[in-house]
């Protein structure tokens, strides 16, 4: 299996708690990696240490093709510039080394991808919480990412707009973008990801292939936490 | 001559003023400056070096004007300045009054943009965004408050009495600036005039306001 990424007893500590403990997996090059657990696993602080956000212990080795590769981070709260729509798109590609014209092009290219483009203008700070993750979905595509972090892309948007996403999400990773995705919509998982990582208070419990993780999980950890979500039959 | 509150002011009354917005804006220039690059380096620092720092610029928020100006004659005076004849003139008094106002400076823009910083800032790094990056995005999020930092640091250095007149002497058609005039004119009972004088502050703080507020509103 080629790697995008191999952890090796990556561990990190905040404010004296380590949250993070010994991860050790390897994530496959290619595809949707879906990171679950119950709430303080530390799924999205896995996630922020992949993308480079906090100096943890152990090894984090990106396949040479992604090392140097745009790599973008969606984060569940996403938080934006006093700009508009527009602005805060073309202020991530300045920073990913666009030019201005050239961001400023691709940047309207992305929102009307993404169907936003009537929202160019708007400040982005005033919008509501589901068209802010759309919008920070597409000033995370702007800059056409190798890996694509997501931590919960869908939490605040309704049904239709959460397909919607999904359905881009899924493009996007067949068109050859690494994708690691945090979700608490296990049906999401299931439906978007090639393989799957349990993690439970800082450690990382068991790693699968989707089927193989909702019909035979390994781990007494992942048969529990299906059962609370409904997808597992204990008895 | 012109006429404030039914007080005929002379033609010196305005050179007075002229002299005082000069020395103000040129100290509130340098102090905001200065604390911009100040702030840049403080802004994410975590080392003990910078805290105590930082701490101290708070502290010298308090520091009595007349002890910098104090300090400002003293140092003015001294042997490095001899045969400059850089005493008694406005070099000093902008120099002593921007280290006056540089504390204030330092710690309000500091406050505002940690504010921004705690909202936007892990977003900015995840990002990408070097540092430098970050900070002019910041600035960029956070002018208007900046602006109002600004102006309250020139209202500070222009209503302030206590540096200038120890530095500048308040030396009659040289360092005399409003609040030495006003002070001198107290003090013989020229209560009339001083107050036309103290009319044309409060005019300055009050368009300065007026001016920010307009600004604020077209963002």
């Amino acid at each position: 299996m080629k790697a995008a990424v191999q952890l090796a007893n990556v561990s990190l500590t905040l404010g004296g708690t380590m949250r993070l403990k010994g991860v050790t997996q390897t994530l496959p090059s290619e595809g949707i990696t879906a990171l679950v657990g119950p709430n303080g696993a530390g799924k999205s602080l896995l996630l922020a240490t992949l993308h480079g956000l906090y100096g943890s212990t152990g090894k984090i080795r990106w396949h040479e093709d992604l090392v140097a590769a745009p790599r973008a981070l969606m984060r569940q709260r996403p938080a934006f510039l006093n700009r508009t729509v527009l602005g805060n798109l073309t202020y991530s590609l300045h920073v990913a080394g666009w030019k201005a014209k050239a961001a400023k092009a691709r940047a309207m290219e992305t929102l009307d991808w993404l169907d936003l483009a009537h929202l160019a203008s708007l400040p982005a700070p005033m919008l509501s919480p589901g068209i802010q993750a759309r919008v920070a979905l597409a000033r995370a595509l702007a800059i056409a990412p190798a890996t694509l972090l997501l931590d919960e892309p869908t939490a605040s948007l309704d049904p239709e707009a959460s397909l919607a996403v999904e359905g881009l999400i899924s493009y996007v990773a067949q068109e050859g973008t690494k994708v690691i995705l945090v979700s608490h919509s296990l049906g999401q998982v299931r439906r978007l990801a090639q393989d799957v990582m349990l993690l439970d208070q800082g450690r990382s419990l068991e790693f699968a292939p989707t089927e193989a993780f909702f019909t035979t999980p390994k781990a007494e950890t992942t048969r529990s936490f299906l059962h609370a979500a409904g997808f597992w039959n204990l008895i | 001559m012109a006429e404030i509150a039914g007080i005929y002011l002379e033609a010196e009354t305005w050179i007075i003023a002229g002299r005082s917005l000069t020395v103000s804006a040129l100290s509130s220039f340098i102090a905001l400056d200065m604390a911009l690059i100040l702030a840049a380096f403080l802004l994410r620092a975590r080392s003990r070096l910078a805290r105590g720092f930082e701490a101290t610029m708070a502290a010298l928020m308090a520091l009595p004007a007349v002890v910098i100006g104090l300090l400002g004659l003293m140092f003015f005076s001294s042997a490095l300045f001899v045969g400059t004849q850089i005493s008694l003139t406005l070099i000093p008094m902008v120099v002593a009054q921007s280290a006056l106002l540089l504390p204030l400076a330092t710690t309000l823009i500091l406050q505002v943009l940690r504010a921004r910083d705690a909202v936007v800032g892990e977003e900015l790094r995840s990002l990408g965004a070097s540092r430098a990056q970050a900070f002019d995005a910041l600035l960029g999020d956070t002018w208007p408050s900046l602006l109002a930092v600004a102006v309250l640091v020139f209202s500070r250095g222009i209503a302030e009495v206590g540096t200038v007149l120890i530095v500048g002497g308040g030396l009659n058609s040289r360092t005399e600036v409003l609040t030495t005039k006003i002070a001198e004119l107290a003090s013989i009972g020229a209560y009339e005039q001083a107050v036309a004088l103290a009319l044309i502050l409060i005019l300055l703080a009050l368009m300065l306001t007026l001016i920010v507020r307009r600004l604020e509103a077209k963002v």
